[in-house]
């Protein structure tokens, strides 16, 4: 098993190594943030279900009664993100595996960009409740504010994939028509 | 398609068979299988003029309109 995969990543390696990194490097995200979402997936209602513990470890900390749903929702909305952040790393590993493929320019490729476009989005905006709400906690709890912070960058980003997807499909349409050319 | 190619006709009109005019246009069997077929989308004009090279014939010998047949999509 283990041998094979060895195999595999060699090949892999000799055929593209920048694609191969990539391919490694995206397969580590997927793992890292499958590994979060389900962490905190698992959080999310233990928390609620020891939420007398919780609440009384909080109020040792100097925090209010109210200040276990601002845990949660810090909690379930990290959980989000990581899940949205591993459809996103997903599909930008399927479109490096479609260039290692020799066939990039397929609408497959320019729906996953777009999806990819509108999670960055999703992510940016969830990332305001979250920052606001981990910045009051670490008010009460006297800490310095180190969460998610809003950047222009993220957008940025999702601009560029809505673009890139549109050259994809444009590149799709054209591809499509060479191939019908004799 | 409204458009026709009549590449069998030509073929058989010189006894070539499309095996030999792949190998004489240097374009592939498959591809001058799609076109002789009609699935075509578009022909460059170095094929049309490499196989009216090799058929000794006119385009218009080569390609034909009928109004009745359905129109393509695009």
């Amino acid at each position: 098993m283990i041998g094979s995969a060895r195999r595999v990543v060699k090949t892999m390696w000799n055929r593209d190594p920048l694609l191969a990194a990539a391919r490694l490097a995206l397969g580590a995200a997927m793992a890292t943030s499958a590994f979060l979402t389900a962490a905190f997936v698992i959080a999310t209602p233990s928390v609620l279900i020891m939420n007398e513990s919780v609440m009384a470890t909080l109020a040792d900390h100097g925090g209010p009664p109210e200040t276990i749903w601002a845990v949660i929702s810090v909690i379930a909305l990290s959980g989000v993100i990581c899940a949205l952040g591993f459809f996103f790393f997903r599909d930008l590993y399927r479109i490096v595996a479609s260039v290692e493929d020799g066939n990039p320019f397929v609408p497959v490729n320019a729906r996953r960009l777009q999806a990819m476009g509108w999670i960055s989005v999703a992510v940016h905006v969830l990332g305001i409740p979250l920052s606001m709400t981990s910045k009051w906690l670490d008010q009460i709890f006297n800490r310095p504010h180190g969460g998610f912070e809003f950047s222009y960058f993220g957008l940025l980003l999702a601009l560029v994939l809505f673009v890139l997807a549109r050259v994809f499909r444009e590149g799709a349409r054209l591809r499509e028509e060479v191939e019908g050319t004799v | 398609m409204a458009i026709l190619v009549k590449l069998d006709d030509l073929l058989h009109a010189r006894r070539m068979t499309l095996t030999e005019l792949a190998e004489r246009v240097d374009i592939t069997l498959a591809n001058l299988s799609i076109l002789k077929t009609g699935k075509a989308k578009a022909v460059r004009f170095s094929t049309l003029e490499a196989i009216c090279r090799e058929l000794d014939c006119q385009p218009g010998e080569l390609l034909g309109y009928d109004p009745s047949a359905p129109q393509s999509e695009d």
